[in-house]
């Protein structure tokens, strides 16, 4: 998984994100930790640069969303039409069912997840056998983490002007949390 | 008043169809590209850019299929007819303009409207119900949309059985979204008109 350094313009979400270096993850185990206030584009990072690049490269991965309940209806028909029993099981027996039919997945994004802890904690046990970076955004005081053998990486949002049409925000990596 | 506000509303609709869809001007390509214009600009008005493109690009396979066969029966003659272009151009305007007029009309009709129509309080609550999921099933169709298109399952190949895996997800996803909200929307509903007809029965 490769993020390269440079300048994402974001004009729908009127934010431009700065990359100040190269980023690679995949070879060691790894817990990256997305941190920086409420709207610098930590979402819009995953969702418009992440998962677009992991794409390209054709990396599987796993991604749960910010808003979690509206996602859980498609989780639900996914499972219905693999001919899972999804629509009636329960959030844990549903999660386990997706997970394991991607156990080929190498990235988990989870975003905001973790104001789930049992959930969290349910899918760390059963996808870290096979996942290698899970890429995390919490605003909790002590985000939740898989553990090890997982080092723990942070990405820090850092607004740098607002003066222009778009909120300049640098995107660098700083020591772990 | 409400009542010839909805019956304005549907003779223009009637007029629209009338006149544009079944009716003297459905031959008439440049007539039927100007209404696809001013409709769309209408809506933008109504609405916003982003809803009225979403619409059409709601419209785009169908329109696209029906180009693209417009364009090889006409290429080889298909049935002796010279007109499937014109016929196909015409259908590819009128079936937009449509779909984004009835959508334009119904943003006149409000809930309040609905809440003075004379008719009896289970119907209107229907009414209601169905107004408010429409509304709310248009906006989380592309956010739907997006989450399928990050599913494994639904993206390793492009083959037409995966395209049509992950419509039957959109379907679903969307059926089961719209049977909750029109429980809770229904629920909150029943709920506050109990505690009215509580304080109306408590009132001297």
């Amino acid at each position: 998984m490769r993020i390269l350094e440079g300048t994402y313009p974001l004009k729908d979400r009127r934010l431009s994100l700065t990359v100040s270096q190269n980023l690679e993850f995949g070879e060691t185990p790894t817990w990256l930790h997305l941190t920086g206030v409420n709207g610098l584009g930590k979402t819009s990072f995953i969702e418009k640069i992440l998962i677009p690049a992991l794409k390209d490269q054709k990396v599987p991965f796993l991604y749960l969303g910010q808003d979690f309940r509206t996602q859980l209806y498609t989780l639900k028909a996914l499972l219905a039409v693999s001919g899972k029993d999804g629509v009636r099981n329960n959030i844990p027996g549903l999660l386990s069912q997706w997970v394991h039919q991607n156990h080929h997945a190498r990235v988990f994004i989870l975003d905001e997840f973790d104001k789930y802890p049992d959930h969290t904690r349910h899918i760390f046990k059963i996808s870290r056998d096979f996942i290698r970076t899970y890429v995390a955004v919490s605003h909790l005081d002590k985000p939740m983490q898989p553990g090890a053998p997982f080092d723990a990486r942070t990405l820090e949002f850092r607004e740098i002007s607002g003066e222009g049409p778009l909120l300049q925000v640098g995107i660098e990596e700083s020591t772990p949390w | 008043m409400v009542v010839i506000k909805l019956a304005f509303l549907t003779l223009v609709l009637a007029g629209f169809f009338g006149l544009f869809v079944f009716g003297p001007f459905y031959t008439h390509v440049e007539l039927q590209l100007g209404v696809l214009f001013i409709v769309g600009m209408g809506s933008v008005w109504r609405t916003s850019g982003r809803e009225t493109w979403r619409l059409i690009k709601f419209c785009l396979p169908f329109i696209l299929t029906l180009l693209g066969f417009g364009i090889l029966f006409h290429a080889t003659h298909f049935l002796g007819r010279e007109d499937w272009l014109q016929d196909s151009l015409i259908k590819v305007l009128i079936f937009p303009s449509s779909l984004i007029f009835l959508k334009l009309l119904l943003t006149f009709v409000t809930y309040l409207d609905i809440l003075r129509l004379p008719i009896a309080t289970a119907r209107r609550v229907d009414l209601i119900t169905f107004k408010a999921a429409l509304s709310k099933g248009g906006r989380i169709m592309e956010r739907f949309k997006w989450y399928l298109d990050t599913y494994q399952e639904l993206t390793g190949q492009r083959t037409r059985g995966w395209v049509l895996r992950k419509y039957a997800c959109l379907i679903i996803a969307l059926y089961l979204y719209l049977y909750e909200e029109i429980e809770n929307s229904r629920l909150v509903m029943e709920n506050r008109m109990y505690i009215l007809s509580q304080r109306t029965d408590r009132a001297p």
